[in-house]
Order: C-alpha cells, then sequence, then structure tokens
C-alpha cells in the first residue's frame, strides 16, 4: 500500500477509537498518592454556555477559564488535602463525525496533579451531572476521617429553582433546578460523611430560601448571592486557610466569611451593578428558614411570579420581623451605581423572584 | 471599505464556527456583548460627552432592531419570545435612563462612561443567557444590522 495512505488510514483509526471512547487518561502520576488527605475540595465549573464578559479596558475573558485558573492555584496550594476540578466545556466534533472529549477532571492530592481525564457526556437524556458523578465514584478514595472539612464549590450560570432545559448548551435536554442540583451533589459526599461543610455557589441569584432549604440536609454553610453575580466569580484564595487548621470544624466557617469579603471587597471596586453576597449558618436558620419559606411560598401561590428576572430582595416584598430574615445570614452589599434600586441601601441578604408587574 | 471588511470577516468567523460546534445560540448572546463591548471603548475613547451619548443611544437601537427581528421569526417557542422580551426589557430600560424618560432621571454628562460599564455588567451578568435556536442565515442578518 502506498505509505501515503498508510499513514492516512492509521490517522483515521486513531481518530475513529479516539472518538468512541467518552473518556481518554491525558495524565497520571503515582507521586503526591499518599500525602495528607486532611480535607476535600471539590469544584465543579461550568462551561458549556455564554460565559463570555470583557475587562473595563475591553479585554474578553471567559468567565469558565478564568474559574479554571483559581481552582488550579487553590489546588497546587492545598498541600493536605486533595482537589477534584470538573471543568465542563461545550461538546465539539472533528469534521462533525468524530467527538472529541472536551471536558477535563484534575485530580491534586497533596498539592500535585495525579490524574487528568478528558471527558464528554453521550446521552442528552442523563442525570445533569451524571459523567462527573460516575468519575468521582471511579476515581475518589475514601477519606481517612469521616470528620475532615469537605467543600463543594460550583461555578456556573444560576441555577433554576424549577426543572429547566437548556443549561447545557450541548446536552440542552438535561433537565436542571435546585433540586436536581441538592439531588447531584450529594454523590459526592464520601462514604460516612452527611453533609458538606460547605457549599459555595459562584452564580446568579441563588442566596433564596429554597436553595437554603434544599441544601440544608447536606450542608452546613452556603454561600450565595441573591442577586446578580458578576461573571468574575467569588474569589476564593481563602480556601488557603485550611492548611493553618486543616481538621478544624469551624475552619469553613471563617473560611466562608473570607471568601465573601474577599469577592465583595474587589467586585465592590469593578463592578458598578449592585453586589449581594451572603453566608448562610444553615443550623442557625432553623425556624425562621421555615417561616420565610412559607411567607414565600404562599406570596407565590398569591402572585404571578417572573422567574426569568432577576431577583429582588425578599424583605421589599414579604412583612417578616427582622429577626426571621436576618438570624444566621452574613449579608455584605452594595446598591448599583445607576438604576431603578439605587438608591436601596440595605439588603436582607434573601433574594425572591419579582412578580410579572414588577 | 473598512465597513465591508467587517460584514465579510463576521461573516467568515461565524460560518467557520457554526461548522466546528454548530452553537449559534452561543453565537447570539456572543454577538451582542461583543457589539456593545465595542461601543463602550467607544465611549471611552471619546471626549465629547454629545458623542458619547449618541454611541449609546445607537447601540440600544440597534440591539432593539436587532431583537426585533428575531422575534418575527416563526420558529420561537414561547420559552425564547419570553427571554427575547426580557432581554428588550433590560435594553428598553438602559435607554429610559440614558434620556431621563419612564421615571428615571437623565445621566449626567461626566456620568456617561460609568453609565457604560454598568450597562455592559448588566448586560453580561445576565443571570440567564440568550439560548434561542437560530437559523444560521438569520444570525447573519443579525450580525449585519448591529455593524
Amino acid at each position: 500500500m502506498n505509505p501515503l495512505l498508510n499513514k492516512a488510514f492509521f490517522c483515521a483509526v486513531v481518530l475513529l477509537l479516539g472518538g468512541c471512547s467518552s473518556r481518554s487518561l491525558l495524565h497520571h502520576s503515582a507521586t503526591g498518592q499518599q500525602s495528607g488527605t486532611d480535607y476535600r475540595m471539590i469544584f465543579y465549573i461550568h462551561g458549556d454556555g455564554d460565559y463570555l464578559y470583557h475587562t473595563s479596558e475591553g479585554t474578553p475573558i471567559q468567565a469558565d477559564n478564568h474559574a479554571m485558573d483559581k481552582a488550579l492555584n487553590v489546588a497546587r496550594d492545598a498541600v493536605s488535602g486533595d482537589v477534584y476540578i470538573f471543568h465542563r466545556r461545550e461538546k465539539r466534533s472533528f469534521l462533525g463525525l468524530f467527538p472529541r472529549n472536551k471536558s477535563r477532571m484534575y485530580q491534586f492530592t497533596g498539592g500535585e496533579k495525579v490524574r487528568e481525564i478528558s471527558y464528554r457526556g453521550d446521552n442528552d437524556a442523563s442525570g445533569f451531572m451524571e459523567e462527573e458523578s460516575e468519575l468521582f465514584s471511579d476515581y475518589s478514595e475514601n477519606l481517612q476521617d469521616e470528620q475532615s472539612p469537605v467543600i463543594f464549590l460550583y461555578f456556573g450560570h444560576e441555577i433554576p429553582q424549577q426543572p429547566e432545559k437548556g443549561y447545557h448548551l450541548s446536552y440542552n435536554n438535561r433537565e436542571f433546578s435546585t433540586e436536581i442540583f441538592t439531588e447531584e451533589i450529594r454523590t459526592f459526599l464520601p462514604a460516612g460523611k452527611k453533609r458538606f461543610n460547605l457549599v459555595a455557589l459562584s452564580t446568579c441569584s441563588n442566596g433564596t430560601p429554597e436553595m437554603a432549604s434544599q441544601l440544608k440536609p447536606i450542608a452546613r454553610t452556603l454561600i450565595a448571592s441573591p442577586q446578580n453575580l458578576h461573571l468574575s466569580h467569588l474569589d476564593v484564595r481563602a480556601l488557603g486557610l485550611l492548611e493553618d487548621s486543616p481538621r478544624s470544624d469551624s475552619a469553613s466557617v471563617s473560611i466562608a466569611d473570607s471568601i465573601a469579603k474577599d469577592s465583595f471587597n474587589r467586585l465592590s471596586e469593578e463592578v458598578r451593578t449592585a453586589v449581594t453576597i451572603s453566608v448562610y449558618q444553615l443550623d442557625e436558620l432553623t425556624t425562621d428558614l421555615e417561616i420565610l419559606l412559607d411567607s414565600t411560598e404562599i406570596y407565590g401561590r398569591k402572585n404571578r411570579l417572573n422567574h426569568g428576572r432577576d431577583n429582588i430582595d425578599c424583605a421589599d416584598e414579604l412583612k417578616l420581623s427582622g429577626l426571621a430574615i436576618h438570624r444566621g445570614v452574613n449579608s455584605f452589599y452594595q446598591p448599583a451605581q445607576f438604576g431603578s434600586h439605587q438608591s436601596k441601601n440595605t439588603h436582607s441578604g434573601w433574594g425572591c423572584k419579582p412578580t410579572l408587574s414588577e | 471599505m473598512t465597513h465591508t471588511l467587517k460584514i465579510l470577516s463576521a461573516t467568515a468567523f461565524l460560518l467557520f464556527s457554526l461548522m466546528g460546534s454548530a452553537s449559534a445560540q452561543q453565537n447570539l448572546s456572543e454577538t451582542f456583548k461583543k457589539h456593545f463591548n465595542e461601543t463602550v471603548q467607544n465611549v471611552k475613547a471619546s471626549d465629547n460627552p454629545a458623542e458619547q451619548r449618541q454611541l449609546l443611544n445607537t447601540s440600544f437601537d440597534k440591539m432593539l432592531r436587532a431583537v426585533d427581528r428575531i422575534d418575527e421569526s416563526k420558529n420561537l417557542t414561547e420559552e425564547e419570545r419570553e427571554q427575547l422580551a426580557l432581554f428588550k426589557d433590560q435594553i428598553d430600560e438602559k435607554k429610559s435612563e440614558l434620556n431621563g424618560l419612564d421615571g428615571f432621571d437623565e445621566v449626567q454628562d461626566d456620568e456617561l462612561i460609568d453609565f457604560s460599564d454598568y450597562s455592559q455588567q448588566e448586560i453580561e451578568q445576565a443571570n440567564k443567557t440568550l439560548t434561542i435556536s437560530l437559523t444560521s442565515a438569520l444570525l447573519i442578518v443579525l450580525i449585519l444590522l448591529l455593524l
């Protein structure tokens, strides 16, 4: 056979085989695997959608890549812990024929990368995080100590309250909702561990009574934005504080406050829209959360809510005592420089959907 | 000449990117963002408030015309029309504030650059993106409307 044809045939076979497998091991190293696992962090970075934003100088940034840089920096500094990073990216194919594994999983142990896997989904009707959950199940190990802190961080657009399709641009038949999110991240809890020490949502409009209520059984502390959050996302350098007291249960609480404060300080300098970031101590909310949730449900039944619009402050809609609104919530807020809410000087820290008339 | 080049390069870029991923939805959202980024940079490059205001008004009008053109498409679902309506409301509100309409105080001349940043950040941090399935032909029409 002609040598050129030989090469072409070989290339075609490689492409075909590469396209057949929905996972490829790109890197594996045994070093670092025996190092400490005093804590665990799991990053899920959603990039299968439009995440373009521009800096004040006009430089285009892909928010998911920017979040990846932050996650990788945290992972390299986590010398006492293990870190899993999932970067969900748009489905692509070569010449429209051979699907490519564009999404990535990184596993770091003791600050060193021990595994990198490229992957893709094949089924448009699977669970929202099905591939990531399977990868995690295949490659994660049990924690030596069930008391070790476990933190889950999600970077993406607003997680819809009601089931909606179209969140993954490439798999737009997959439904996503607050309830689906809660059920799926539960699969990332190690055996014997019932709750995450901290769940951080770097998304718009998920600091809501509904999200807090859903997460309460599986998380102790939640960071989320009740209203819009700029695509430059939360600052997570404070996760490095886990190195000072890796096994401390209370470290997650102070880390959550530091993440919220760092993010607020940067965003309030850079952004002219409203900045709202809240830390919710979910155990402290108890009956107050139930009152708040009941009130939002009654309000939702009486009024037609506009689920497509930006959240508003729950305190502006619901007539509740300050106690029910503020206990267990540490809120950072700066009003927008323009717009109809620029003179609003306080925020309850809770976001609610507006009515259709607003 | 520059205008023709822009049209040709935008069309070529669009066709090329559609061949790779067929993600017209993403391109629609990004098309608006790229257009408005250009507007904001032009506003910042100008030191004439009248020109800055004009640039913003022209850009808002172009985006509103583009939205109207998409809305004429018969294939849109109810959900897609809702997304479009929300996006249009957002642009309408910015235009009203810029010009002191609908209960807003007019944006002062020395605040136009800040207002352009604010408008861009509002558009780019929208809680949901425009996930509307458009034909490539319609997307090209939209890009031409925004030029």
